[in-house]
């Protein structure tokens, strides 16, 4: 539930800003016709996103027993790992992002092709999207319900929206750099919970070792099968009795990548201040 | 500049509010307690279910207490029936509360674990 919202409005805010940065830089150079070729790319590259969803979603429907959990294990470890590269990559390279982007938009208008102008946003709004696609459908494999899971989601989605609007017409500040470094925070968190899903997935079908089957059992103080325990397994990863693999996956994940995004945080880190 | 100030507050408040709204909607299910109606054991061990036929009525709330009396992990699930899977450690309990369909007919349950299926780990509910 949260977690689809978290995932939307900061994906959907990447993309926002994307499209904000593109356009903005059109009307710079005096190039607005160029406008509805970056809203045909966008708007494919969202149809695609939502296709790809789709295709996922409905693969893992056709599949059961054994070839499922592997199919929903592999696609949550993918996440995991496509969510983190994501979260680091942005952490260092946002600073580039706008010089990058306006560099592609001059290499398409010298070409003069308007699909090349499309095809710019639609790359840099469709990694976004099927970036949103993976995670919200590796996310909906534990989720509790399907409705209200897609409606925070259409939720998160709508915000960001909003935001990206009022942002590109200047009515509204927003610390950009604190929005990315608490959704980046959260996601670490929730990527932490996809980790030991998807070992719990691997580890039902033999593919990952248990090593101790079941370290505790806290399913009498919280029924990881009742309401709260769904949301908090697919929020945390909880799971009333896990094995020594999936604790040592989440712990040594969070902890782990905390300490590098945290380090990546502090100013001392950061490279004197570039012009982009 | 002053109004700016403002709006960038209001802003805020509005997406703590969306925050909140987001974390607490899945509570709202979880506020009315769970019936649970009348309870039906089921012994799970090596590789059988006992009972393998289970009676309900069209409609009726009822609570399985699923019990592993074997030596390894088991599960309890159904496709059919819509209830989610649930692994059951050897020597522990787990409790699924299911609401039987309006609609007479059988839905088979299964352990789902690897193998558990073919040595004979599949059951029944008999909805009348």
């Amino acid at each position: 539930m949260l977690y689809a919202f978290v995932v939307t409005l900061r994906e959907g805010l990447e993309a926002a800003l994307i499209i904000g940065i593109l356009l903005a830089y059109l009307h710079r150079v005096g190039y607005t016709a160029g406008t509805r070729s970056v809203w045909a790319g966008t708007l494919a590259a969202i149809g695609l996103s939502l296709l790809g969803g789709l295709v996922i979603h409905l693969l893992a429907g056709e599949l059961s027993g054994e070839l499922l959990d592997l199919f929903e294990g592999g696609t949550m470890l993918l996440a995991v790992a496509i969510l983190t590269y994501m979260i680091l990559w942005m952490q260092r390279q946002a600073r580039y992002l706008k010089a990058e982007l306006q560099h592609r938009v001059d290499r398409a208008l010298a070409s003069g092709s308007q699909v090349a102008l499309a095809a710019v946003a639609f790359t840099v709004v469709g990694r976004e999207g099927i970036e949103t696609a993976l995670f919200l459908v590796a996310g909906s494999l534990q989720a509790g319900s399907g409705l209200a899971y897609a409606l925070a989601g259409l939720a998160g989605g709508g915000v960001a929206a909003l935001l990206g609007y009022l942002l590109y017409r200047g009515s509204l500040k927003l610390n950009l750099r604190l929005f990315f470094n608490v959704t980046g925070v959260l996601l670490i968190v929730f990527a932490a919970g996809l980790l030991a899903n998807g070992v719990k997935e691997l580890q039902e079908v033999g593919v990952v070792p248990g090593i101790i089957r079941h370290v505790w059992d806290t399913y009498d103080l919280l029924q990881d099968n009742s309401e709260i325990g769904r949301l908090l397994a697919t929020l945390f990863g909880y799971d009333a009795s896990p094995s020594l693999t999936q604790v040592v996956a989440y712990f040594g994940y969070l902890a782990g990548l905390l300490a590098i995004y945290l380090r990546g945080m502090m100013p001392a880190a950061r490279p004197a201040r570039s012009g982009a | 500049m002053h109004s700016m100030m403002e709006y960038r507050g209001v802003i805020g408040k509005i997406l703590a509010v969306i925050l909140i709204g987001a974390l607490m909607l899945p509570l709202v299910g979880c506020t009315a307690p769970a019936a649970t109606g009348r309870e039906i054991r089921i012994a799970a061990s090596e590789f059988k279910f006992e009972p393998r036929e289970i009676r309900v009525k069209a409609g009726e709330t009822v609570s399985f207490v699923i019990v592993n009396t074997g030596m390894i992990d088991h599960e309890f699930e159904s496709d059919d029936a819509k209830i989610a899977e649930v692994t059951i450690p050897p020597g522990r309990q787990r409790v699924v509360h299911w609401k039987a369909p309006a609609r007479p007919g059988e839905y088979a349950f299964v352990c789902d674990l690897p193998g558990h299926k073919d040595a004979g780990m599949v059951g029944k509910i008999i909805v009348k």
